[in-house]
Order: structure tokens, then sequence, then C-alpha cells
């Protein structure tokens, strides 16, 4: 089988995305006196990349404010070390985080930060599911909340950063002077509500209750998980309240 | 072959809430295809409620139909799955390849009109119409280069993947003057080969121009060029469903459908004259 045209996308692959010498264009297009090849390349090799340095821009504008001047060229050090692979250009940003976290030169907090956006970007078009409501628990009895099976909804996440990266945020988009943040664990729930993406950090007990309520757990495990606190099922009733409130929780089944 | 859809626009974010809450008067809309397929939230909300109420069309730009990848399974899934949901009245995407070695360019790329790209074209088109039990469009492409190796014109290479198989055609008229500025050819020659049958729907869009080339850029009203190019295209195809595509500095909606307008009046007069004889 002839394998010219592979060859062909190859070489234009090679010039417009890993940067290779666009003098290769002479042989692989046409030139004409008013254009040459090469000319006519590199419009592909331009365009190929601002399309890609637009949309993680309008993914990670706080990441873009905090690093400034430099984010474009990051983003094209991004672009070459992690080229696109996903037929949707909306996962472009998907591995930003982990590049940051892996490059030297950047602060722990700035993938930290940069991971925030991006889990915001991904629950806006997760799954819907419908979500657990004041009026199905006024409804329930006394002996239906030890076994309510709770879990948080699918356009959710939860994640856990060494730094407080959400008052990074919070700072940026309050228009408020952002300073380094020092050292400090934070926990941060991620979710949407209805057209709205929204994020807040996790008080400790929650923090420590978010991995069983993300694979799903009872009420009466709840409670026990908070067995040091003074009264564990008040407490375990205030946050059940919080989070339906918040539409975090997805309607079990058997309501 | 195709629906008579009469005139619409590309759907975009800016205008989502207000098309679905108002319901301009057009005959359709065409919605980017991979900006829907996400498992739920608003954009699927959007999609229902715009099918609920306009015929619409999945435009794609990832089918990557010219790659010598492999066709990407996963994506093939996800747009059976949605073409299926939505029941769109025509699905469409562009004669170019959009991935090579398992890395996406997130951009339309050119192909050399040979009898290799030729025959990869017609097999994955029939994959891709067996896959989803339906008839694709394959757009004209802007483009800014051309190849060495090509045998075929663009025109009757398009043409001949439509006849070879029994697929349709999106004739962007926008990309047409571009692509014929750029390369130096008579935009209106172009138009000869496509056999009227295979052409779904027509494209109108704006552009830009940098350092002595046409950019695709959709981002202005349509040229009076373009225009006369639509008169020609719509003697020649007929009253053939027509969409204004404006991608970046939209305008408000009220605009938008100005620029419909514009060329349903210029169709309405193009149409006449055909009546007439004139």
């Amino acid at each position: 089988m002839d394998r010219e045209l592979e060859r062909i996308q190859e070489r234009f692959y090679a010039m417009v995305a890993r940067g290779d010498s666009l003098a290769e264009a002479r042989g692989l297009v046409v030139g004409d006196p008013r254009l040459r090849a090469e000319t006519r390349m590199a419009v592909y090799r331009r365009m190929y990349v601002d399309r890609l340095v637009e949309a993680l821009t309008d993914d990670f504008p706080k990441l873009a404010h905090v690093i400034g001047a430099a984010f474009e060229p990051l983003l094209r050090e991004y672009v070459r070390a992690c080229p696109p692979n996903s037929p949707t250009l909306r996962d472009v940003g998907a591995r930003l985080p982990g590049f940051l976290a892996g490059r030297p030169a950047s602060p722990a907090w700035h993938a930290e930060l940069a991971a925030l956006e991006w889990a915001r970007v991904d629950v806006f078009d997760a799954a819907d599911a419908a979500t657990l409501a004041a009026p199905s628990l006024d409804a329930m009895t006394p002996e239906q909340f030890p076994g309510l099976w709770l879990r948080l909804v699918p356009a959710s996440s939860v994640l856990s950063f060494g730094h407080p990266v959400d008052d990074v945020w919070s700072a940026i988009e309050d228009g408020v002077e952002v300073a380094k943040p020092s050292r400090r664990s934070r926990t941060v729930l991620v979710w949407r509500r209805a057209e709205q993406v929204l994020h807040r950090a996790l008080e400790e007990d929650e923090a420590s209750l978010a991995p069983a309520l993300q694979v799903g757990t009872t009420f009466e495990a709840i409670c026990e998980e908070l067995a040091s606190h003074a009264d564990p099922p008040a407490r375990a009733i205030e946050l059940l309240l919080r989070w339906s409130a918040s539409e975090i929780l997805r309607q079990p089944a058997a309501l | 072959m195709f629906p008579r859809l009469g005139h619409g626009f590309g759907l975009r974010p800016p205008h989502y809430r207000q098309v679905i809450d108002e319901q301009p008067p057009i005959g359709w809309l065409e919605l980017v295809t991979e900006n829907f397929l996400v498992a739920g939230g608003p954009p699927r909300r959007v999609l229902e409620a715009a099918r609920a109420r306009y015929p619409v069309v999945l435009h794609g730009v990832s089918l990557s139909i010219g790659s010598t990848d492999p066709l990407d399974e996963r994506y093939l899934d996800a747009l059976a799955g949605l073409v299926a949901e939505i029941e769109p009245a025509m699905v469409s995407d562009h004669l170019c390849w959009t991935s090579f070695g398992g890395h996406a360019a997130h951009d339309l790329w050119p192909l050399p009109y040979t009898d290799e790209s030729l025959a990869l074209v017609v097999e994955r088109v029939a994959r891709v119409q067996d896959r989803l039990r339906r008839r694709i469009l394959l757009e004209n492409p802007a483009s800014y280069v051309t190849f060495v190796s090509s045998r075929l014109e663009e025109p009757d290479f398009l043409a001949e993947v439509a006849r070879r198989a029994d697929c349709g055609i999106v004739l962007d008229l926008g990309n047409l003057h571009v692509s014929a500025a750029n390369h130096g050819f008579e935009a209106r020659d172009y138009l000869a080969p496509i056999p009227p049958e295979r052409v779904g729907y027509f494209h109108l869009a704006g552009h830009d121009a940098d350092g002595g080339l046409l950019l695709d850029t959709h981002d202005a009203p349509v040229c009076q060029p373009v225009l006369d190019l639509y008169r020609e295209a719509l003697r020649r195809f007929g009253p053939v469903s027509t969409l204004i595509e404006w991608d970046g500095e939209i305008p408000p909606l009220e605009g938008l459908i100005a620029e419909v307008d514009r060329a349903r009046a210029v169709a309405d007069a193009a149409l006449e004259e055909t009546a007439s004889g004139s």
C-alpha cells in the first residue's frame, strides 16, 4: 500500500506542531513568487498554537493572572510537551496541572491553582443527577436515617491542596491583590448546581468524610466517623442539611 | 437527497440562552458537535432545548476523515450516540485531517488530492456512514497551501468523494472565496464540477486578511464577493439550505439575525430571477 500520504502528513505535522524547520515545506507544498512555501506553512503553525493558547487562557484565567506575561510562553511549552490527545478542544487543559506539578521552575501552588480551575471546567459538563432535597429528608422516618445512602453528585470533585489556592482564586475574583500563599492544607469541594460551578473549602470533619461520600456511604457510617465530635448525630444532621441545601448529594434510589 | 431548511445560523455560547428563550424566526440551527459530546450539564440542556425548537444540524471538526491515523472509535461511538439521541437533520464535518500520531490538531489541515487520499477518504466515509446509519456531508476547507503531489483539483476530488462514497457536500462559499484568493483561481470555476444533488447546504461567513493571505476567521459580516458567489451558487444548485457562520467577534443576536435576513434577501432575488428566466 502506498504510504506517501502518511509521509506527507508526518512532515506537515512535524513542521506545524513539533517546530521542525519550515524549510521542509519546499517540495511538499506549492510556493509561488507571491508567497513562498515556508510562509504558507507558517500560517498553519501559528494557527495551531494560537488556537490552543486561546483555549487554555479561557480555561485558566486565574493562573494567567498570577503568572502574567510569562503565561503564554508557559502554555507554548505545555503544548509542545503535552500535545493534545483528545478530539475535543475542551480537554486540552486536562494535563496542565500535572505538567506544572512536574516542572521544577513552577511553584507547587501554581499546579494546585491550575487543578482547581481545571476541576471547575470538568464539573461544568459532568453528568446530571437528581439531588437529595429537603422535602425528601422531611418525609423520612427516624428509622430510615441510619441506612440513608449518601453519595456526591457526578458533577463534583474533591481536591486536596498544600496551599489555600481557593483563597487566591477568590482574591483574584474580587480584584484584591494576590499574595503568594503560605503552606497550609486545604480540602476544596467543587460542584455544579444548576448552571453554576461553585467551590468551597471543607471543614476538617467534612474533609475526612469526603472519600466515603465520593463512593457512597450511609448516614450511620457518617455518624461513626464523627465519633470524636461532642454530639455525632447532631453534627451529622447539620452536615446533611448543609449538603442537601447545596445540592451536592444524589437522590438515593430508595427515596 | 437533503432537507430544504431555509436560512439559519450557527448557534454559539453567547446566544444560547437568548435563542432558546426568544426563538427568533429562523429556519434552523447548526451546532458544533464537539461542544456537546459531554456527559451532561448546561451544554446538553442547550442542545435538547435547541432541538425542541428548531431543526438542528451537527457540524463536527474532529472526524479527521483524511488522516492516516485509524478512525477514532471512541469519538465515533460518542458521535453515533449523540446522533441517535438528537436525530439531527444532517451531520457534517470537513474534508481535511485533524490528527496525526494520536495527537489532535484542533485545526483543519488540507489534503493532497491524489488517488491514495481519494481512496482513503472514500473508505473512511463509508465506514462512518455505516456507523451512523446515515449520509454525512463534507465541507470544502479554506486552505493556505496546496500540495506538490496533488493530481486532482479540489472540486473534482470533492465531487468524486461524494459520488463514490454516496455522501453529501457542505459548500462553504466563504472558504471557497478564501481559497480562490490564496491560490489564484476563479471561485466560480469551482462550482461546475460539484454535483447539484450532493449539496446539502451552503455556509456563508466573513474572513480576515493577513500577510498576503485571506484567513477564514468567521469573525466578520459576509462580504459582497461571497454574496455574489452565493447568488451564482443559488442559480446553479437551487434553494439549498443556507447557514450564516459567525464564530468570533460575535455580534448581538439582532446583528446575526440581520445577516441571515441579508442572505435570505439575496436568495429570494436570485431564485426569482432564475424562475423568470432572466
